[in-house]
């Protein structure tokens, strides 16, 4: 009797040891996999955002049409020829600059609701066309 | 005394696993960064949901159709019909004048408004967060082909070959660029000749004349001379 609950126990011991270590192992190899996904997933979107495309007259590169903004301002980054008029207005601001280099940076003030912001580039190479872009931002104050 | 052996044998079974188990999980370095990885993997999760949330909600603007309480039709610039929900407990409603904003009711909002909505859609359906009951401008850019001192308007031929009137009033803030510093100034109506580039902001109302006339808001002129360089 006592020999045969010794062999019970030894044998629910030895069991219950295997299935622990299975599921240990299991759980630590699928944690390892989730993080590992995301993070190929995260820095596989950065080459993108980088990449600029062929110069047409003027390209917005930030923000985003239809862009929702909880400050009053922003930065509005784009891509022309060097030497080019650029004029930004909205009903907020008129800005009028020549740009130095291909990619041109300016700071913009928004007011509280919709913004629509009509962006053009003279070029200094007169042949070209002036190209005009109608950004709309939304500044909404959701408080 | 089958069951006896039986019973013996699962219990053992069970408390080896969840002792083992529980050992492992506190005590060993490796359990730790586990534990770090499944809180940084938890945290990676929320962000990326609270992302897809904020993509999903966004903001669109139209003017009012109709107003039935909880419900009001919108149709955007595009010609898009949209069904937007307000919900009375949850959905805030602002009327925005001079950049501030004044808390209104859903029954202030009245058919021919331009709104600004945001909150999650589909299938064009916005369950509203908020609405904004805003103006609305139009913005464009095109030639001087007229200037009349005597009726104080412009005629413009825009970068889209439309020709539009634009009177110029008491309110109409006049801006000229400088053709060498770039710098920005006021300008009379004298100053402004056929052939100059102008920028303009107008209200797209009836004014309860030409269709292709409306009142300025404001002009920025480019002068010609910025383009003979």
């Amino acid at each position: 009797m006592k020999k045969e609950i010794g062999i019970a126990i030894f044998f629910g011991v030895l069991l219950g040891l295997i299935v622990a270590i299975v599921m240990v192992s299991q759980v630590r190899k699928l944690g390892g996999q989730k993080a590992g996904t995301i993070q190929t997933k995260t820095s596989g979107s950065q080459p993108a955002k980088n990449n600029i495309s062929a110069l047409s007259v003027i390209e917005i590169k930030e923000p985003k049409e239809k862009d929702i903004v909880s400050k009053n301002s922003i930065t509005i980054k784009g891509t022309t020829q060097k030497g080019s008029l650029i004029v930004m207005q909205s009903p907020a601001r008129d800005v009028a600059f020549r740009t130095e280099s291909e990619i041109f940076s300016t700071d913009f003030p928004l007011a509280l609701g919709e913004n629509v912001i009509a962006i053009t580039a003279y070029p200094k190479d007169q042949k070209s066309r002036p190209q005009e872009k109608i950004l709309t931002v939304y500044y909404l104050d959701e408080q | 005394m089958k069951n006896i052996l039986l019973t013996v044998f699962v219990g053992v079974f069970i408390f080896t696993i969840s002792t083992f188990a529980q050992t492992t999980k506190e005590s060993t370095p490796s359990s730790t960064r586990e534990t770090k990885e499944i809180q940084e993997f938890k945290e990676k999760l929320a962000s990326k949901v609270a992302e897809l949330q904020k993509k999903n909600s966004k903001a669109i603007s139209g003017i009012i159709t109709d107003n039935l309480a909880t419900r009001v039709g919108m149709k955007t610039l595009d010609n898009v019909t949209y069904e937007v929900k307000i919900d009375r407990e949850l959905t805030k409603i602002y009327e925005i004048a001079k950049s501030q904003k004044k808390e209104i009711k859903a029954s202030d909002l009245k058919k021919g408004s331009y709104i600004v909505v945001s909150g999650p859609e589909s299938g064009r359906v916005i369950n509203a967060n908020y609405i904004y009951v805003d103006e609305r401008f139009t913005t464009g850019s095109g030639k001087v082909t007229e200037v009349n001192s005597q009726e104080s308007y412009l005629k413009i031929l825009s970068m889209e070959k439309d020709t539009l009137i634009l009177d110029l009033e008491v309110n109409t803030r006049r801006q000229i660029m400088d053709a060498k510093t770039l710098e920005i100034g006021t300008v009379g109506l004298s100053r402004i000749k056929e052939g100059d580039t102008i920028h303009y902001v107008y209200k797209p109302e009836d004014t309860g004349r030409e269709k292709n006339r409306f009142t300025a808001q404001k002009i920025l002129v480019i002068p010609q001379e910025y383009f003979l360089k």
